[in-house]
């Protein structure tokens, strides 16, 4: 089943247990998970599976707040998570973060799908991510060019 | 940069016509032109009728507008709609990408301070 989904994918200098870890640090998470024009995030978890977890950025004359909770926590390798965000009508999305371990480095591979709506999750048709690319071409639109795969850094 | 809330039913309904692909191909028939209901509705096994709720469903969801002419009915594509559904993705490639950016920084900080 595929609906509309992003998919990066990084190559981290760390250990996939580090990488896990850091999801799961609200101290540290503060300092990587504010975007652009967000002046101060602040982070609340439970970190467990089932527990809770809340994300508050503030930017200039606006407030994002995003929870969820975890699904799946399986220490070094796999992390998943709902995303219920107010920047986005609060639907419920779900975030799945694959560690990989590469020789002394870690793949991170972060999935976001929106969960799909119960009546049109039969509908939905395979690749479809790509069917949308096509079309918004084929409609004249110029979307922002479709990365869904970072390109891994090279280390220096 | 950062744009008001998109509503999510929004997003459902465009996602949601897509997702078929008579309906896609009506919409890239579309894209040369207006075309009436009848005409739409030539190269397919199916009834006008049937046709026909194909083309409220991508009223529905914004993606074309209908003008009717008398008895005719003629569609017109309204690409405006299909923009903000890509704007979802667009949006969440980003922040995820910045996002992961930042994570490798942090994780770099950490193990200098770490080793000192």
């Amino acid at each position: 089943m595929t609906t509309q989904t992003v998919t990066i994918r990084k190559m981290l200098a760390a250990s996939c247990e580090e990488v896990f870890d850091a999801w799961l640090d609200a101290d540290g998470m503060r300092e990587w998970m504010c975007p652009g024009p967000v002046t101060s995030c602040e982070v609340a978890m439970e970190p467990r599976p089932g527990g809770k977890f809340r994300i508050i950025m503030t930017a200039p004359g606006t407030e994002f707040v995003n929870t969820g909770e975890f699904r799946v926590l399986e220490r070094p390798s796999k992390l998943e998570f709902t995303w219920v965000s107010s920047r986005w009508g609060n639907q419920e999305t779900l975030v799945t973060v694959d560690l990989h371990e590469r020789g002394t480095q870690c793949e991170l591979v972060l999935t976001h799908e929106r969960v799909p709506h119960k009546h049109s999750a039969g509908e939905l048709v395979e690749g479809w991510n790509q069917i949308v690319g096509k079309l918004a071409k084929h409609l004249g639109i110029v979307p922002e060019p479709p990365i869904t795969t970072e390109e891994v850094k090279e280390n220096l | 940069m950062i744009r008001s809330d998109i509503q999510a039913k929004t997003l459902d309904l465009v996602f949601g016509a897509i997702a078929d692909s008579t309906r896609r191909s009506i919409l890239d028939r579309l894209r040369s032109g207006p075309l009436t209901v009848t005409a739409l509705a030539e190269p397919y096994a199916m009834s006008l009728n049937a046709v026909s709720k194909h083309v409220k469903t991508l009223e529905r969801a914004g993606l074309i507008r209908r003008k009717i002419h008398g008895r005719e009915h003629s569609c017109q594509l309204d690409a405006r709609r299909f923009e903000e559904a890509m704007n979802w993705m667009s949006y969440y490639t980003r922040f995820w990408s910045d996002r992961m950016d930042a994570l490798e920084k942090h994780l770099a900080n950490k193990q200098k301070r770490g080793t000192k």
